[in-house]
């Protein structure tokens, strides 16, 4: 990476309240993306790794969830204390995000062709453009995310086209306006396997066209191992793991990466592991030491009383482990 | 299976006192967040302690009952009689605190029998939707709700003999099929869902999916409705007194004492406000007390479970 | 053993949708599908979307009625729909339902809903009852604490162990999952899995496994049997339905799957990646309804529907360019 990365969460902590206190659920995370870079961030349900996505764009629940420390910087500038029209710039020039429900994210009442030229219209750059122009650009954003048909989708409405269909229309509301980061938050998960390849290779050339950054939330490993150069490995609100794709799948390192890697049934065949014994922490009353340890088949004392250190492995490839591993 | 040196796991099955508390508490805690629906758990409380404890709270209960004192009439509010005396000299504190006994007799009685009723035939006609029982149920239902509410009570009353008891039928009989249509709704829907189709897989009856699988997931808006209803019921029994249709005189309600104080408005106003304040009041009451009990039974909040 | 449990020939499940014309538009879900499910054996169902592989599973429980064909189920034709069907059909074929957030009540605690089968077909007095519910919770390896729990307690992998428990609780010959670790994590995944495997080989119970994750089913399935839109293209002992896979739509999901390994990528094959879209149930195109898509299309494939051919004993396939035209 040249200089400073594009975007850099350092000690970001995300509390949310309850009935019965804080439920802690990210407990100090740190991640960088640098530009044009594609970072995979994988863990189960629950791990917190939407939680963070949602920190950087500040699109939490207000009220509920409470930041006690942590930066998130942008081009070096903090997006916690960020006043509005700051952020705002972020939000229309810097950073975009596709969520995993397309319906979700689609106005019902309203043509997909009319929910991208609105992008364009409120964004800076569309300021002062012709309706011609703007619908130009819409429907050049549609061709580019591989929709035959550009015209014609235009006008169609969000219960007219299928899911995958759907997602790509998301992504291409996503790109339509020069963007510097891309956020997918699980995209694939809400459609058929083929679909769900054709979106993931869609959404990777793409990115590597406009050179843009990606960030991919994902549950799968195998999604991650296709698109991303850097993975991060989130377990219970931690980042456990994070290395060089190649790396991480031929040197894993953490018990909980390869506690996971061990449970994906292998096409191979074979048989599938025994999983992972317990199940994830409840964040109001968190394990104290390693958050993982009531979990971990190599736990120690150690792990119960202090948090592990972050151990650097060279080449990228860092765990957050005690050093008495024996790979 | 991977084991795990250093955690012991305890079994602790909770007793059904601690669970009973647990939910108590969170219960409360999703009640009190909204600080008027407090209040109106409050008026709703000072209403029924009110009523209840009548003649011990009224300055004077005897005039709750046959009683003249033409010297003392239509006077003003004052030490002595706090909201002022009626045309026949009672004190009007006493007759409003005593009228709230009529109004929640008659408002409880409604309820517990239209509110099961209703319940019942909604539950039938959203499961056998299709079936000829949900057209013959819900067609009835549309007549009994084509007609305005106010009209049919006054309708059945004016052909019975004008009392309490033919009030609460009046009120009984137009009130059900409003619970018939809110859980015909929610069974309907529910009947697809895959814990009702599981159980007609496993062999279940139909009594134990009406009563026992679907009946419990109805049961917030069922008792969200009940609690502003008391107020309705309420309302709508002082409109049937106000005409002369309810609680026949000397017994005291508070639309029939709202119609006789109208008559010397604007002069002896104190006969009119207060029961119509008394009024407003309860259904107020009643009100932020169902949106506390809405909030307290809403499902799907994060952070709650 | 080669007993044939449950066969399904013929079958037809078609959902009215709409008027077109005056005649009567539906959606095929299930068209034509003859399937031999043998005793003891897991028998695995893939398909994505509009496959009709759910449809089966909810035409053979009797939550829709068929519109032609046959089910046979240990010798009897169980055509019927569910409310018609004997008690004793009920506790021999059940089924455990994808999402674990729905399929159990919200309001009824760990134990009553346990309890329900026991209690339906009378399967232990009254006084074991709370004995045998801790039985069927250990059996799924959960602990009796969790008699007490509500579904929106536990967790989504604990509440599909506990469908998996009520399931079991009547001791039934034919289990159908409908995709049971779809919406859960991969660890989670592997630990109901296994637990499914245990429980089959101790019970002798045969299994119809859904689920479209083609990675899972080498792992569960000792057949395969592969769907699109309403028909079945391809059924093969697991081990030759992966090493040798014939029609060019199980090729197209087999190179769609995510891997984790290079060996693993190299059992994926190369040359046919996916395209297009899968078409709305409604509109099936003529002839064989995978030709749009597919990258070995003929002639004859736009105009003839293909019928199941045994290629080699056991691997069945539908498909012209595979039967050799």
């Amino acid at each position: 990476m040249s200089d400073h990365p594009l975007l850099e969460i350092n000690d970001l902590q995300v509390w949310y309240q309850t009935f019965d206190g804080y439920s802690k659920v990210l407990e100090g995370i740190n991640l960088y993306v640098g530009r044009g870079e594609k970072i995979g961030l994988v863990g189960e349900a629950g791990c917190g790794k939407t939680t963070s996505m949602r920190a950087v764009l500040r699109i939490l629940p207000e009220g509920q969830a409470y930041i006690p420390q942590g930066k998130i910087l942008f081009h070096s500038q903090d997006i916690l204390n960020m006043n509005d029209r700051e952020l705002q710039g972020v939000r229309t020039k810097g950073i975009s995000m596709i969520f995993q429900e397309p319906s979700a994210a689609l106005n019902p009442v309203f043509t997909v062709g009319t929910q991208i030229t609105d992008i364009i219209k409120y964004s800076e750059s569309g300021k002062g453009m012709s309706k011609s122009k703007i619908k130009e650009m819409a429907i050049q954003a549609i061709k580019e995310v591989m929709i035959p048909d550009a015209e014609r989708i235009f006008d169609c409405y969000p219960n007219q086209l299928s899911g995958g269909m759907k997602q790509r229309i998301c992504i291409a509301m996503a790109i339509v306006t020069p963007r510097e980061l891309l956020i997918a938050d699980e995209p694939g998960t809400a459609l058929d396997v083929t679909i769900q390849d054709q979106v993931h290779k869609t959404l990777k050339a793409l990115v590597e066209k406009k050179g843009m950054s990606l960030i991919m939330i994902t549950h799968s490993l195998g999604v991650a191992r296709e698109l991303a150069d850097r993975i991060y490995v989130m377990y219970a609100g931690n980042i456990v793991e994070v290395a060089k794709a190649k790396e991480l799948f031929s040197h894993p390192q953490h018990p909980y990466t390869l506690g996971l890697m061990a449970s994906v049934p292998r096409l191979s065949g074979g048989g599938l592991a025994e999983g992972i014994y317990g199940q994830i922490p409840d964040y109001l009353h968190p394990p104290q030491g390693c958050r993982f340890h009531p979990r971990c088949p190599q736990a120690k004392e150690k792990c119960r009383l202090e948090k592990p250190p972050i151990i650097d492995l060279g080449g990228g490839h860092q765990v957050a482990c005690f050093p008495n591993l024996e790979v | 299976m991977n084991t795990n040196p250093l955690t012991n796991s305890e079994i602790i099955l909770p007793s059904v006192s601690y669970r009973l508390k647990e939910g108590m508490r969170k219960n409360w805690y999703k009640f009190s967040r909204n600080k008027l629906s407090v209040i109106g758990l409050g008026i709703v409380l000072a209403v029924v302690l009110t009523a209840v404890f009548a003649p011990l709270l009224s300055p004077y209960p005897l005039h709750a009952e046959k009683f003249v004192d033409y010297q003392n009439a239509n006077l003003p509010p004052s030490g002595h009689y706090f909201f002022g005396t009626d045309v026949f000299g009672r004190d009007i504190v006493t007759r409003i605190f005593f009228s709230l006994r009529g109004a929640l007799v008659m408002a409880i009685l409604v309820l517990s029998i239209s509110v099961p009723v209703g319940v019942f035939l909604g539950l039938v006609a959203g499961y056998f939707k299709g079936h000829w029982i949900e057209t013959v149920i819900m067609r009835v239902t549309d007549i009994f709700l084509a007609v305005p509410p106010l009209l049919l009570a006054l309708a059945i009353a004016a052909v019975l003999e004008p009392n309490l008891t033919n009030a609460m039928i009046a009120v009984t009989i137009m009130w059900w099929p409003w619970y018939t249509r809110l859980v015909y709704g929610m069974a309907s829907s529910f009947k697809n869902e895959y814990f009702v189709i599981g159980a007609e897989l496993i062999g279940a009856s139909k009594g134990h999916i009406l009563f026992r699988e679907i009946l419990p997931n109805c049961l917030s808006p069922i008792f969200t409705k009940m609690a502003l209803d008391v107020g309705w019921v309420i309302l709508i029994g002082a409109s049937l007194s106000f005409v002369g249709l309810g609680e026949q005189p000397p017994t005291p309600a508070l639309g029939q004492m709202v119609a006789d104080g109208s008559r010397y408005m604007p002069d002896s106003w104190w006969m009119t406000i207060f029961p119509s304040l008394a009024i407003v009041i309860i259904i107020l009451g009643f009100n932020l007390l169902g949106d506390g009990v809405r909030d307290m039974l809403a499902k799907g909040e994060k952070g709650n479970e | 053993m080669n007993d044939v449990i449950l066969s399904i020939k013929d079958l037809k499940t078609y959902f009215p949708v709409h008027k077109s014309k005056g005649q009567m538009v539906y959606v095929k879900a299930v068209d034509q599908v003859n399937l031999d499910i043998n005793q003891g054996e897991i028998m695995g169902l893939v398909g994505e979307s509009g496959s009709g592989k759910s449809t089966i599973a909810y035409t053979l429980m009797g939550m829709y009625k068929p519109v032609g064909g046959e089910i046979i189920f240990q010798g009897q034709n169980i055509n019927v729909l569910n409310n018609k069907r004997p008690l004793s059909l009920k506790k021999n074929l059940q089924i455990v339902f994808q999402d674990p957030g729905s399929s159990l009540n919200g309001q009824h605690n760990i134990r009553q809903i346990l309890e329900l089968p026991l209690k339906v077909h009378k399967i232990v007095p009254k006084e074991e009852l709370s004995d045998r519910v801790s039985e069927l919770l250990q059996m799924v390896e959960l602990s009796p604490a969790y008699m007490y729990k509500t579904p929106g307690a536990i967790g989504g992998g604990e509440r599909q162990m506990v469908s998996i428990a009520r399931a079991l609780a009547c001791n039934p010959k034919f289990v159908i999952l409908d995709e049971p670790t779809s919406a859960l994590d991969v660890s989670i995944q592997a630990k109901i899995i296994n637990m499914l495997i245990k429980l089959q080989q101790k019970r002798q119970l045969t299994y119809l496994f859904i689920t479209h994750d083609l990675s899972l089913m080498r792992n569960i399935a000792t057949r395969v049997a592969i769907m699109y839109l309403g028909k079945v293209c391809e059924i093969a002992k697991t081990g030759d339905f992966f090493k040798n896979p014939l029609h060019p739509y199980t090729n197209m999901l087999l190179s769609s799957i995510p891997v984790i390994s290079d060996e693993e990528e190299e059992l994926r094959p190369k040359k046919i990646v996916s395209s297009g879209e899968i078409p709305s149930p409604v509109n099936i195109p003529p002839g064989c309804s995978f030709h749009m898509r597919c990258p070995l299309r003929m002639e004859i494939c736009s105009q003839i529907d293909p019928v199941m051919q045994e290629m080699t004993p056991g691997h069945f396939v539908r498909c012209h360019a595979c039967q050799g035209g």
